[in-house]
């Protein structure tokens, strides 16, 4: 199947770039940090380094998605490596999936191995595991997912200096759509609040993936909420990754 | 074949719509407007936080200055807080309100229900502005010359929460950093005035406000007025007279003459 077989190769492509082991080597460092910082807060010791560690491995998952998945395409083209795969019999959602599929997966092991930095910088401090962390962290990774098929969306039309762009105003306004919704709720009779309410149903709420919080403080994270959010990200990343399909078929070489 | 593969991403597309409306929708139901809101500020401390500015320490004053008006805003009890409107029509303000007072009277070994229990014990009759203080105290730390938070803090958040003791810190901070502006001994004055019933605290403060140069004249008014009613006239005519001998400022030397002659009329 072309798909496994281009997603391994991206794979193996993104392990090797020095870019992702530096930015790991860093989000590692960052958890650890909080170790440190977390003596400054007053008895919060271990929230000060789960707070810090959910929110790096969000932060430096984006930055591996927005870096990483834009030049992975990129590069194919700028490198003419495109011509060689698109000359073959295999269909050209193959390639992008399998490329979404690759970057996933680096994603999946980057994910784990902060996952585990984590778990230790908390172990040490209070002799086990949280385990109220874990849909935290899968949610995590769901909203990296959102993301990387933007990145692929936007890489698939325009420049990378664009499509970097766009792909970090969508991860900011997507944790700030609630806002739009509340701000409809609260002033129902000012501004554009039609124009405000179709932003927030277009842009992915990202603020629905995101239940650090209450994993940290261990509170109101039902099982029902969770599988909807799940189901929320599973469907948004799917229809982006649909949409980048259709543009990357109609694209001439 | 084409068509078919057309109608079918099509399809795709559409249902997966209907899926993220549908989640999404769902899990707007379960979200509420909260005016209620508990979540604790974590701050370090002033001179952890002026090492960690570095050189835009104003900045994260201006931005420390706009979150503690937000937070403060967010919070009170006042028909301009939308929260508090929205809760109020929705009739849900009564309930949060109550939910909260049952979870801070639980006798508990939890340290984060503990720190509750503590925030609802200094909560205020006008809103839950625990935090407000400590806010303005890492403003002044960062920006000692920036008047408005003390006086915002000593003065209208007094108002609301009545919380003397933080009032009189905040204003007394901002007068060491601050001895030539006559805003921090007058408000100090007033707080003796109004909170603790001590006019003769009132009486000193005022004494220092009207030395300044630039205090207006109804703060000199009040002045004199205050020494008629506790017997001070002679007092503070011989005051009055000090400051006209000692100050170069023409206005105020004006300003002060006119107020010692009306107080030598009552001699």
């Amino acid at each position: 199947m072309a798909v496994g077989a281009v997603s391994l190769n991206t794979f193996r492509e993104t392990i090797r770039n020095r870019v992702l082991v530096n930015i790991l080597v860093f989000a590692v460092a960052i958890i650890f940090l909080g170790l440190a910082v977390g003596d400054w807060s007053m008895g919060h010791q271990v929230k000060v380094i789960k707070d810090f560690g959910l929110s790096a491995m969000s932060l430096f998952g984006l930055l591996i998605a927005v870096f990483i998945g834009i030049r992975m395409v990129v590069e194919e083209i700028e490198g003419r490596t495109i011509y060689i795969i698109a000359s073959k019999p295999v269909p050209r959602w193959h390639i992008v999936t399998g490329k979404f599929a690759g970057l996933a997966l680096t994603l999946l092991l980057n994910i784990v191995l902060m996952s585990i930095a984590l778990f230790a910088a908390g172990f040490v401090m209070e002799s086990g595991i949280d385990l109220h962390l874990i849909p935290a962290i899968i949610l995590i990774y769901i909203e990296i997912l959102i993301i990387v098929s933007f990145a692929l969306f936007f890489s698939s039309f325009t420049s990378p200096t664009l499509a970097s762009l766009f792909t970090i105003v969508i991860f900011i306004v997507g944790h700030l759509s609630t806002f739009l919704r509340d701000y409809v709720e609260l002033y129902p009779d000012k501004g554009l609040h039609w124009l405000y309410r179709i932003i927030y149903y277009i842009v992915p709420d990202l603020e629905k993936l995101n239940i650090k919080m209450a994993a940290v403080e261990h509170i109101g994270t039902n099982a029902g909420m969770f599988w909807t959010a799940f189901a929320y990200g599973i469907c948004y990343m799917l229809l982006i990754h649909i949409i980048t399909v259709v543009i990357f078929s109609k694209k001439d070489f | 074949m084409k068509f078919l593969k057309k109608a079918g991403v099509g399809i795709a597309c559409a249902g997966l719509m209907l899926a993220i409306h549908g989640s999404q929708s769902a899990m707007d139901t379960r979200h509420s407007i909260r005016f209620v809101d508990l979540s604790p500020v974590f701050l370090p401390k002033g001179r952890v936080l002026k090492a960690c500015t570095m050189g835009y320490r104003s900045a994260v004053a201006d931005a420390l200055w706009m979150k503690s008006v937000l937070y403060y805003g967010r919070r009170v009890i006042d028909d301009d807080n939308p929260y508090y409107v929205y809760a109020e029509k929705k009739g849900t303000y009564a309930g949060e309100m109550e939910a909260v007072q049952k979870r801070g009277t639980a006798e508990t070994a939890d340290p984060v229900r503990r720190e509750l229990q503590h925030i609802l014990n200094k909560q205020s009759s006008r809103g839950l502005v625990t935090y407000i203080y400590p806010l303005l105290q890492r403003v002044a730390d960062l920006d000692p010359q920036f008047l408005f938070p003390y006086i915002f803090g000593g003065v209208y958040v007094l108002l609301d929460t009545g919380d003397i003791n933080e009032a009189e810190a905040l204003l007394l901070k901002g007068y060491k950093a601050n001895p030539g502006a006559w805003q921090f001994p007058f408000y100090l004055g007033w707080i003796s005035w109004m909170y603790r019933g001590d006019r003769v605290s009132t009486y000193r403060f005022l004494q220092r406000a009207i030395a300044m140069d630039d205090c207006p004249s109804y703060v000199k008014t009040l002045y004199t007025g205050l020494s008629r009613e506790l017997g001070k006239k002679q007092e503070a005519a011989l005051y009055l007279e000090s400051l006209i001998e000692s100050t170069d400022n023409m206005e105020m030397k004006e300003q002060l003459a006119e107020t010692l002659e009306q107080l030598r009329k009552e001699l």
